[in-house]
């Protein structure tokens, strides 16, 4: 018995090595060395089940002890517990897996003497055992796609570059260099076929920017992804950008277009290497997910109504931790049960509670996550910049040359004399910004002076009748109280 | 320079409020340097922003010399007053024993945790300047009204009349504001990152009054998990780096509560005082500050009309100080006619109607789309962690030692409050919930009384260590 047992495990690591072995050297072989180092450490991870997997049913002991690598994992166990200053028993699980195999006890194969938090672990163990082979028996290979890599006129020359002011090649991709936005499509007459679509965009940036990745297919179904590109100031590194764009309900469907946008506060200089469509594979999907949930959320000033929620394959974060509570939480109802231990409701209760606050840690963890690398960026650009700037800054920079504006109307309005927007409404964004800014220039309905701020007004110097976009008649006559800019201007109206 | 005048300009009213709370619960002998501190916050702080608003009133200037005379006397008032316990410094409220084991792990952990989290909040107060619309248009603006005119100007025909033309709705209360035009006036100028320092302080407040709250009955393991819960809340975190006004509510809510709670658990007059101080003040916060006044008002009948108690007195230590701080400004409200709606120009309420809300013949009457909208609002957004599953099975669970204990009417005045806002939800501000403007601000001033209740309602039937019982 224990010899068969013996050869039938050694027979499926081996096995399991050995494919695993060819699938790291195949994906290696393809470049796709971070998706081989993922493999590697899941099948870590479905070697473990499945040894606490063999434990629920025989000697865990002996089982982990025919599974030879278990000692030296042991050794490091205990080495480290002596460490930390925590005395280990010498009966505890894995002091004895790493003494090893006593004499022989056949009994020990059966109704074995284990602990009863080990047969909890076990038994959970198990239960994860069961989802996890259902993961692993999806595709590992990958499905359909295409890859366009930018390193060559002639694929360049087809595709659609907006707001681009110049292009060159350079090193492994196409340097484009604009204004503040601009968008790159592919050619017209596109198809690649696409159950559940991925795009990999992988660029180099020296600053943060955003993207929007817009997808369409065949069935004119569109999704869109609105993602902050966050690079520290200078970066020489590449940046891979994988997004999900969810399953497709027909088989036929295919990618007929797309288009990816650049918006940055500043002007931009970006390398474009490649832009990469495919359906990916679990192992990469999970991947994705892995990525989109850690993807940090921002400080905006736009609410102070809520904070978003991460999300991973559509599924929200709060929706995770209730199917985690869910799932533990019923493989203890089962366990109890087939162990034949009483679930009191109160013990129930109890379970159901603690299980929910190990699921709060979790939240707890992802949350402040979040906040860390918010703190990290604010070390970086709000730390020692003066208070303009800062406040520049937490307007993400969208609001520069309006408060550059705002700083020359103060500098110019001779104390005592209030303005009012030229057109703009009292409720409009900009109108409550230079209201609150301004002071202590003070904003009065009845001030005669009137700012405008890309209004696109037409003043009538020979008449001095000011008209807004429409034609419509702001004032009957005015005159130039002082000029900011083109379109930033102060007028005195004249009585 | 400017930092050394925000750290005076701070320090006066907090050490004035400890200094107070001292004096006025100098009977309990449990009470702790650090939790007096946690509820001077709100003594301070509110006594500061109440002198300011008589001066306004009257139509005093406001210069630093003005509007820092009044605080000054104040704190060397009760400093005096308090001498003797101060000279008998009084030590942490329960004592206890370092824990060991993993309970010594589980405290390094969390206690490390909360203070990265407090390390984050105080530098994004400190540093970052205002930053939201709503914070800006709803209460900067009007402390750099303030601060800019001196005062209220409280001239009916002048078109700025109390900040008329750049505060959105005159209705909301000015404790933020007048907070802001302090700092601002110790600063020398309105200084764009530091006038929105108190956030940080009402942040640990929070956690400070919480944390003393739980400890005293339940022991510190269970007081830390509880204050480590609650200092993972986004939206607790979000609004203690911002200049809101819904924090400094919580905060009063929460310390108003826990005052509460201790005359429920010790017939102590002084902390009802307390408590009425702190929900009068809440009520100079925001207008939702009158539903915990209420709450705890019903809290407080219910408790004893069970316990067969004598009803004068206590409810005159409650109400006294609600009447003597919240009605001057209820009554300069009702003189004005500033109201305390959000109803277009005016600040009266449209019942039955949001204007926001569908704007035609279906936006009228009770929207039960909100009941939900809430519910998905409340139980599928990441903005309190997990504690409303949290709170109903502990309430489920421990429902009998509940309704044997006194925690019954803290429980009453959480749904009370709750119900409140579901009133106003379903009545008058839609788009509150369904767009999400509103619901997760509103459900942050009453959060930590949920988690304070499911804290005691747990630890009541799974004591970590022996609390006061």
């Amino acid at each position: 018995m224990k010899k068969t047992l013996s050869y039938i495990v050694t027979l499926f690591f081996s096995l399991a090595f050995a494919l695993l072995f060819a699938v790291v050297i195949r994906l290696v072989r393809l470049g796709e060395s971070m998706n081989a180092l993922w493999l590697v450490l899941a099948a870590g991870y479905f070697f473990l089940l499945v040894s606490a997997g063999l434990t629920r049913f025989f000697n865990p002991v002996r089982v982990l002890a025919l599974i030879r690598v278990i000692r030296p994992l042991a050794s490091v166990q205990e080495m480290v517990m002596s460490f930390v200053g925590v005395r280990q028993s010498r009966n505890s699980f894995f002091a004895r897996a790493r003494r090893g195999l006593g004499p022989v006890d056949s009994a020990a194969f059966h109704g074995y003497p284990c602990t009863r938090p080990m047969r909890l672990a076990s038994s959970i163990y198990l239960f994860f055992l069961f989802l996890s082979t259902i993961f692993f028996l999806s595709p590992l290979a990958y499905g359909a796609g295409d890859t366009f890599v930018f390193n060559n006129f002639e694929i360049v020359s087809r595709w659609n570059f907006e707001n681009v002011q110049e292009a060159r090649f350079t090193g492994n991709g196409l340097l484009l260099e604009g204004n503040n936005y601009m968008r790159i499509s592919p050619p017209a007459g596109l198809r690649v076929p696409l159950r559940r679509g991925a795009m990999v965009l992988r660029f180099k940036t020296p600053k943060s920017l955003v993207s929007n990745i817009s997808l369409r297919s065949a069935d004119n179904r569109v999704v869109r992804k609105h993602i902050r590109v966050n690079v520290p100031e200078g970066s020489d590194k590449v940046t891979t950008l994988r997004v999900y764009f969810g399953k497709y309900r027909s088989k036929e469907s295919y990618i007929n277009d797309f288009a990816v946008e650049f918006f940055s506060v500043e002007r931009i200089s970006l390398r474009l290497d490649s832009i990469r469509l495919y359906e990916p594979s679990t192992m990469e999907l999970a991947s994705i997910f892995w990525e989109e949930f850690w993807r940090p959320d921002f400080i905006t000033g736009s609410t102070v109504g809520f904070v978003t929620t991460p999300a991973a394959g559509g599924l929200g974060f709060m929706g995770m931790l209730y199917i985690f509570t869910a799932i533990v939480f019923a493989a203890l109802f089962v366990f109890c049960r087939f162990t034949g231990q009483p679930l009191s409701p109160r013990k129930a209760a109890r379970n159901l509670l603690l299980i929910l606050l190990f699921a709060g840690v979790i939240f707890a963890v992802r949350m402040d996550y979040n906040w860390l690398t918010i703190w990290r960026g604010d070390v970086r650009t709000l730390s020692g910049a003066d208070v303009g700037e800062r406040v520049r800054i937490v307007h993400n920079r969208n609001l520069d040359s309006f408060l550059d504006f705002i700083d020359y109307v103060k500098r110019t309005v001779p104390s005592k004399r209030a303005v009012r927007p030229a057109t703009r409404g009292h409720n409009e964004q900009l109108s409550y910004i230079a209201r609150y800014y301004m002071l202590p220039v003070e904003d009065s309905r009845e001030a005669d002076l009137l700012w405008s701020y890309g209004d696109s007004l037409s003043f009538d110097q020979s008449t001095g009748a000011l008209h807004d976009s429409n034609g419509r008649l702001i004032e009957p006559k005015v005159r130039v109280f002082a000029k900011y800019a083109e379109n930033a201007v102060i007028y005195e109206v004249i009585k | 320079m400017y930092f050394f005048y925000l750290i005076i300009s701070i320090t006066l009213p907090l050490a004035g409020g400890a200094f107070f709370v001292l004096w006025l619960l100098g009977s309990d002998t449990e009470l702790g340097r650090v939790e007096a501190a946690a509820f001077g916050i709100g003594a301070g702080f509110g006594f500061t922003t109440l002198e300011m608003f008589f001066l306004g009133l009257i139509g005093v200037t406001f210069t630093l010399g003005a509007v820092a005379l009044p605080v000054l006397a104040f704190t060397l008032l009760f400093l005096v007053l308090s001498r003797k316990r101060l000279k008998s410094w009084p030590r942490s409220a329960v004592k206890g024993s370092v824990p060991g084991g993993w309970r010594l792990y589980l405290t390094i952990i969390m206690a490390s945790w909360i203070a990265l989290k407090v390390g984050f909040v105080s530098y994004e107060s400190f540093t970052r300047p205002v930053y939201s619309v709503d914070s800006l248009v709803s209460w900067s603006i009007l402390a750099k009204f303030f601060f800019y005119k001196a005062g209220f100007l409280l001239d009916t025909s002048n078109e700025h009349f109390f900040g008329s033309g750049y505060r959105t709705f005159l209705g909301p209360p000015l404790h933020l504001p007048l907070l802001q035009t302090w700092i601002a006036l110790f600063l020398g100028k309105f200084h764009e990152v530091y006038v929105k320092a108190p956030g940080a302080i009402y942040f640990i407040g929070v956690l400070g009054v919480l944390y003393y709250g739980v400890k005293r009955e339940a022991g510190p393991l269970y007081a830390l998990i509880t204050v480590f819960f609650m200092a993972s809340v986004p939206i607790f975190t979000a609004h203690g780096q911002d200049a809101y006004a819904d924090l400094p509510l919580c905060f009063f809510a929460i310390s108003g509560t826990v005052a509460l709670w201790r005359f429920f658990r010790g017939d102590s007059v002084p902390y009802l005082v307390l408590s009425g101080i702190l929900f009068a003040i809440s009520m100079f916060v925001k207008n939702e500050g009158l539903f915990f006044a209420l709450a705890a008002g019903a809290a407080l009948t219910s408790y004893l009309f069970m316990r067969k108690k004598t009803y004068i007195t206590p409810f005159l230590a409650f109400l006294i100080p609600i009447i003597l701080i919240a009605g001057p400004w209820l009554l300069f409200k009702y003189y004005y006619g500033i109201g305390f709606g959000h109803s277009g120009t005016s600040s009266g309420f449209k019942w039955f109607s949001d204007p926001t809300f569908h704007n035609d013949s279906t936006n009228y009457g009770i929207h039960w789309v909100v009941l939900k909208e809430g519910f998905f609002k409340i139980f599928f957004t990441a903005n309190y962690n997990l504690i409303f599953p949290v709170w109903i099975i502990a309430g489920l669970v421990a429902a009998k030692n509940i309704l044997r204990s006194e925690l019954k009417h803290l429980y009453l005045m959480v749904l009370l409050v709750m119900s409140m806002f579901l009133f106003v939800y379903l009545t008058l501000e839609v788009t509150t919930v369904t767009e999400e403007t509103g619901i997760h601000r509103n459900t942050l001033t009453y959060l930590p009384l949920v988690y304070f209740t499911a804290a005691m309602a747990i630890s009541s039937i799974w004591p970590l260590t022996r609390g006061k019982s």
